[in-house]
């Protein structure tokens, strides 16, 4: 594919008469819109990739959206190295328990194996299916997976990994070697399947979680790790919470073309960004979108847009995974709201 | 030094083996037990909210500072006199069916124990039939909840819906927090919001105290 060919890229680098492109995030959102539209539980659809990937294409379809993302949950990882999950009849399963426990369980854990653990398999199908039914020169198609901190947390439960972090930094670094090693292999066996780039979610990482100190720490290497080693030419990360004070560190990542925010003043976030092309990604909330009228979508997307549409690098996008129940009417004006309001050259 | 203000500061620094070694050292000292929870370790709790709140700490200080906090407390607890500690409040908390992440409902419940409220902690993932049994059980003025994920919110609605059929809404102050929660969608369901586990003791000391309604 070449990114260039792309409306979206034209958007990108705000070229005058291309628009903003738009993405409300819609990974777990889309598992509920078709166990919604169809009747099937969300526990078939995120246990069979075949199932997977129609939930995920179904929503990307009706509403036309650039990407399709390959993932939904922050417990694939978790899972593939056995932390156990509830499986809910309509919307993403929930962690029961973590897969380690102490640091005996820690010197056995072995990183998982994508072809064989937990969900790992279901998601490599679908990105296959991805592939086969859905690539063209208009639509990027998208590896995902949770970052290391996220997936240690699942891992290790996310109080003992927090506490080691000040009373045993060197095991909280070997649950996260494992988590990494088991992300990097997952994120590879999916882009063997075709797909363009890689997203990854990494909500544990925010500075409503943990200090940027840490962040460095504990997250700048393994991220680093995953992209050196992930065949893919480029990653996305989205990350819940405040996050103005990591945006730079995760810009210096390599290969990190776009950062997905939720928390954070986006003109203040555009600017810390600077010059480098990293593609901002932000962020109406999903609370508007999911209480509030078209209006009030159009006004957030509208203060969106003024904030940090200016110079390009922007995508319109939620602040976090949509709701499930989420009016349509409503992620259509946030669709609509990029050509509307953010046709390039801005007027404001 | 004031073995009061190093119990404080035993807490402040997640130090559990201090913390403990001093617990001790109360008992030793025959020191008042009552005092040495409140003056020393829940003073300690309270600066660590306050810190959290200055974004200076984060998660990790918090655990490991409840961690020794709870230690101490664990020595203390057999010494101390039959009469109960008078509590502010009674709270019922928990995170809402759907849900798991609970450590947000655990430092706002360690947080509002240290500062003299009774917790009844519900868990996570928690049904409402189980957060109206503990309401009446326990005759809660408050009920706590938590929930991270935006597909759970509609659970607090339904809680709330609940609630009032059952009759018990009216009594009860309910506050919410946890990031897929907001001061409208609490507004909308008529509740206290509070985005910041920090500030939860205030605004419920606010409410219960200071006759907030």
């Amino acid at each position: 594919m070449e990114l260039l060919q792309l409306d979206l890229f034209r958007g990108l680098i705000g070229e005058a008469g291309s628009s903003i492109p738009t993405y409300p995030i819609v990974l777990g959102y889309s598992v509920w819109a078709y166990h919604d539209n169809t009747g099937i539980p969300a526990f078939e659809i995120m246990k069979d990739g075949k199932k997977h990937a129609a939930a995920q294409l179904f929503v990307a379809k009706k509403y036309n959206l650039p990407f399709v993302v390959a993932f939904t949950d922050l417990n694939i990882v978790g899972e593939a190295l056995g932390a156990t999950l509830t499986y809910m009849p309509d919307v993403i399963p929930l962690q029961e328990t973590p897969a380690v426990i102490t640091a005996s369980d820690i010197e056995n854990l072995e990183p998982a194996n994508p072809f064989k653990d937990g969900r790992m398999p279901q998601i490599i199908e679908t990105c296959k299916i991805f592939t086969e039914k859905f690539k063209s020169n208009n639509n990027i198609l998208v590896a995902g997976g949770e970052g290391p901190i996220t997936a240690a947390g699942s891992t290790w439960g996310m109080e003992n990994l927090m506490r080691n972090m000040i009373k045993n930094p060197d095991l909280v670094h070997k649950v996260l070697e494992i988590s990494t090693d088991s992300i990097i292999d997952f994120l590879n066996a999916q882009m063997d399947q075709g797909v363009n780039m890689v997203a990854l979610a990494e909500p544990s990482a925010s500075c409503t979680c943990i200090s940027p100190q840490f962040f460095q720490e504990f997250a700048v290497p393994y991220l680093r790790k995953i992209v050196k080693k992930v065949n893919s030419p480029a990653f996305m990360i989205h990350i819940c919470g405040e996050t103005f004070q990591i945006i730079k560190k995760l810009a210096k990542i390599p290969k990190m073309m776009s950062i997905s925010v939720d928390k954070v003043n986006l003109e203040e976030a555009k600017k810390e960004l600077g010059k480098k092309f990293v593609v901002l990604m932000g962020n109406v909330s999903t609370e508007t979108m999911l209480y509030g009228t078209v209006h009030q979508v159009e006004n957030e997307a509208k203060k969106c847009i003024h904030d940090a549409g200016e110079g390009g690098k922007f995508m319109l996008s939620t602040a976090c995974d949509l709701s499930p129940k989420t009016p349509s009417q409503n992620i259509n004006a946030l669709i609509n709201a990029g050509k509307k309001f953010g046709t390039y050259p801005l007027k404001f | 030094m004031n073995l009061l203000e190093d119990l404080s500061n035993s807490v402040i620094d997640g130090d559990s083996e201090k913390a403990i070694s001093l617990a001790n050292e109360v008992i030793k000292q025959g020191l008042d037990i009552n005092e040495a929870i409140f003056k020393g370790l829940n003073e300690g709790m309270r600066i660590v909210g306050e810190l959290y709140e200055k974004k200076e700490y984060f998660l990790p200080e918090i655990i490991i500072s409840a961690d020794a906090l709870y230690d101490a407390l664990e020595v203390l607890r057999p010494h101390m006199e039959k009469q109960a500690l008078k509590h502010k409040a009674v709270i019922v908390i928990g995170v809402v069916r759907g849900d798991i992440h609970d450590i947000g409902k655990n430092v706002t419940k360690i947080l509002l124990e240290a500062s003299g409220y009774k917790i009844i902690d519900c868990g996570r993932n928690v049904l409402p039939e189980v957060f109206l049994k503990a309401i009446k059980e326990n005759n809660a003025e408050v009920l706590a909840l938590s929930t991270l994920m935006n597909p759970t919110l509609e659970s607090i609605e339904n809680l709330v819906e609940m609630l009032k059929k059952e009759g018990v809404r009216e009594k009860l102050k309910i506050i919410i927090g946890g990031a897929a929660t907001s001061e409208s969608f609490g507004k909308s369901l008529g509740v206290i919001h509070c985005d910041n586990a920090a500030k939860a003791v205030d605004i419920l000391d606010e409410y219960i105290l200071g006759g907030n309604k």
